[in-house]
């Protein structure tokens, strides 16, 4: 795994992170991070874990050279795809959800919660826990529900409860709260699956942690490969799980850019979007001090993209942290710049990339065009778009 | 003033603002022409984890109406230069005070006569700076406590709280239930070993008999959700009358405090006619209501 400090106190990445849960959590979020902490040099877990990565996941995912995409640009340059969009039930979700449900088997529990925005971690929860033989409760919400229809129906036939939630904005936001509830009432029998880098420690460190797979396969494929480091990273963030995932393994290298694409939504005012590292500021939100997006007193604004995975109002704390140290830099791309890429990559490559890895995909397409020649460039491709036709020809509809 | 401060108690909590800063203002009023000495007021948030349905919409519905934190310091003024001697404890979560900025907080709470803060998502391993400005500027706390604390943690929650100690009767959210748990008193029992706080339960209670039955192991009983339903319903059916949804809020706090008295008769009749001895203070306060 990373080999950067497990431990630290609190969970805090810089001033960012902690634990700001009701008091009846605590001790629940005591005992996770003891277990994880265990689970971390327990041989038996790490085996069995590598083992579901490789025969159950189809891990490693590719490193792949998108060479019609590349060859557009001309002077040498090379986009790589790091093709989580491979992995057993579409995007790198499956690695977290699939590390967090054996470790709430190892401690005894027999139901999981989870929450998801567009469905995919919902998806590789459900099916985790169908192959653990656990009971499974996802929440989720009214409007995401009504936009992510077929991964609503596949957490149905893994035989996870989905749950709609109609309170707030009805998002990821209100997701998390409606699973956090259900946690606080079933402490005892429950473990809460979180999806993102996101929430109270332990989870923003769990869950990098079992991301780390990503970026750790990245860089020893690309050093294969090309026999040099990238000179780019470029990830999507909406809590920041896979951008996490990809980024730990080249936090030391300095020579290696690293970036982070929020959504832009459709437009610049707050409400509009989900830029927190532009339009927002540090706050605490469900369990961790972060960069989110507030109005003036504090309460939580709402947020819009055309990709549910990415609409939501806080970035996870680490990277808060890596943002105000400037070692990664976060930028956002918006709704249309988004879908334009999704066809780019679909008709040159015939890849069908989700709307979430889209944000990262436009924004290389734009970088790109600038980059000194022979510059190797690496797009965490987190998910595939099957899930999004329906959104994708409903703005093609109106458009026209 | 500890001797009144240990008196058995209701301590009704409402959300400020809901469904505007006029009625809780007035329903505020009724309360404590009731007897209610004690008063948590509620600051909206968009994104209310600890909340079951019920506290959810006051939420909502206050802030439709734009209550802020500001708005509920100038309320708490205006309560507390017409009732000096009633006590009011600010029930928020952290960003809302985060935004306000800690230390402006504290010093405009005082000004306004909040006499103590309860940060739901802020557990006490997170309070440091909160807890050194509040100390500084001799504003009062208070924590939580749940049935998942360790005794290790008992102590410093206890250490960390000013005014008392806040148990959360039961594993969950706010929101009405129909049974307190079966083992609420000897949990309260376990806990009195360790502080010497007054101790408040709340969390599920909705009922003046279940405050009645727990005010005599408890000191103080909050209920929250119950209010707001009240007063949910009452808007709607009397037609946003606050004379009439005043006189169903007062109605409801004399049942309390009927319930309470009468426990704690005869939880004190009981106690004498076994010879055990009552501290004055104590005994004093078994009276309940304070009309």
């Amino acid at each position: 795994m990373t080999g950067l400090p497990l431990s630290n106190s609190h969970g805090r990445f810089g001033k960012f992170g902690g634990q700001y849960v009701p008091e009846t959590l605590i001790q629940p979020l005591v005992d996770l991070e003891k277990a994880f902490f265990l689970a971390q040099s327990d041989v038996e877990f790490k085996k069995e874990f590598a083992s579901l990565l490789a025969d159950f996941v189809g891990r490693e995912t590719p490193l792949y050279l998108a060479e019609r995409l590349s060859q557009a640009f001309g002077k040498n340059i090379k986009i790589y795809l790091k093709r989580e969009d491979l992995a057993h039930t579409g995007a790198h979700k499956i690695n977290n959800a699939l590390g967090q449900v054996l470790l709430a088997k190892k401690m005894g529990k027999t139901r999981i919660i989870a929450e998801t925005g567009a469905g995919q971690h919902g998806v590789a929860t459900a099916a985790a826990a169908a192959r653990y033989g656990m009971k499974c409760v996802v929440y989720m919400g009214a409007d995401d529900i009504a936009r992510q229809g077929p991964n609503v129906r596949r957490m149905r036939i893994f035989g996870a409860e989905v749950k709609a939630v109609t309170t707030g904005s009805r998002t990821l936001k209100d997701a998390v709260s409606e699973a956090m509830r259900d946690w606080v009432t079933h402490v005892d029998s429950s473990a809460y699956v979180l999806g993102s880098a996101l929430g109270p420690h332990p989870y923003p460190l769990m869950v990098r942690e079992f991301q780390s797979v990503i970026g750790d396969e990245a860089r020893r494929q690309i050093l294969a490969k090309e026999g040099r480091l990238p000179d780019e990273v470029i990830a999507c963030v909406g809590g920041g799980s896979n951008a996490i995932g990809i980024f730990q393994a080249f936090l030391q290298d300095e020579s290696v850019a690293l970036t982070g694409v929020e959504a832009g939504g459709s437009g610049k005012a707050l409400g509009m979007h989900a830029a927190r590292f532009q339009g927002g500021c540090p706050g605490v939100f469900q369990g961790t001090a972060t960069y989110l997006l507030q109005d003036q007193d504090g309460q939580i604004a709402s947020t819009q993209s055309i990709s549910a995975g990415l609409d939501y109002a806080a970035a996870g704390p680490e990277h808060s942290d890596l943002f105000e140290r400037g070692r990664v830099q976060y930028l956002s791309v918006g709704d249309q710049e988004a879908l334009a890429a999704f066809h780019v990559l679909s008709q040159q490559e015939g890849i069908l990339p989700a709307l979430e890895s889209s944000h990262a995909l436009a924004y290389a397409l734009q970088r790109a065009a600038q980059l000194p020649a022979n510059s190797i460039v690496i797009v965490n491709l987190s998910g595939r778009g099957d899930k999004d036709l329906d959104i994708v020809e409903a703005a093609a509809q109106v458009r026209k | 003033m500890k001797a009144q401060l240990r008196q058995k108690q209701l301590i009704p909590f409402l959300m400020a603002g809901d469904p505007n800063m006029e009625t809780t203002e007035y329903i505020a009023n009724e309360m404590i022409a009731e007897g209610v000495c004690t008063l948590e007021l509620g600051v909206a948030f968009s994104d209310p984890m600890a909340d079951g349905p019920t506290i959810q919409k006051a939420s909502a519905r206050a802030l439709a109406s734009g209550a802020n934190l500001a708005e509920v310091l100038k309320l708490t003024e205006r309560l507390k230069r017409k009732h000096p001697h009633v006590r009011i404890v600010l029930f928020s979560y952290l960003n809302p005070l985060f935004r306000f900025g800690l230390e402006n907080y504290v010093a405009r709470a005082l000004e306004a006569g909040v006499n103590a803060t309860l940060v739901v998502d802020l557990p006490v391993e997170e309070s440091a700076e909160f807890l050194a400005l509040h100390r500084r500027l001799g504003l009062g706390t208070v924590f939580l406590v749940s049935p998942t604390t360790t005794q290790a943690r008992l102590l410093k929650i206890a250490q960390a709280s000013s005014e008392f100690v806040y148990y959360v009767s039961r594993l969950g959210v706010t929101g009405e239930q129909s049974s307190i748990s079966p083992t609420l008193a000897t949990e309260i029992a376990a806990l009195k070993q360790h502080v010497s706080l007054p101790i408040a339960v709340g969390f599920g209670i909705s009922t003046a008999h279940q405050a009645g039955m727990i005010s005599s192991y408890a000191d103080f009983v909050v209920i929250g959700s119950r209010f707001c339903h009240l007063i949910e319903q009452s808007l709607i059916v009397n037609h946003y009358s606050l004379a009439a949804t005043g006189a169903l809020v007062r109605s409801f706090v004399q049942d309390c405090h009927e319930q309470i008295r009468a426990q704690n008769c005869e939880h004190i009749s009981r106690a004498a006619s076994k010879g055990e001895i009552l501290e004055k203070g104590e005994a004093d306060g078994k009276g309940g209501g304070h009309k």
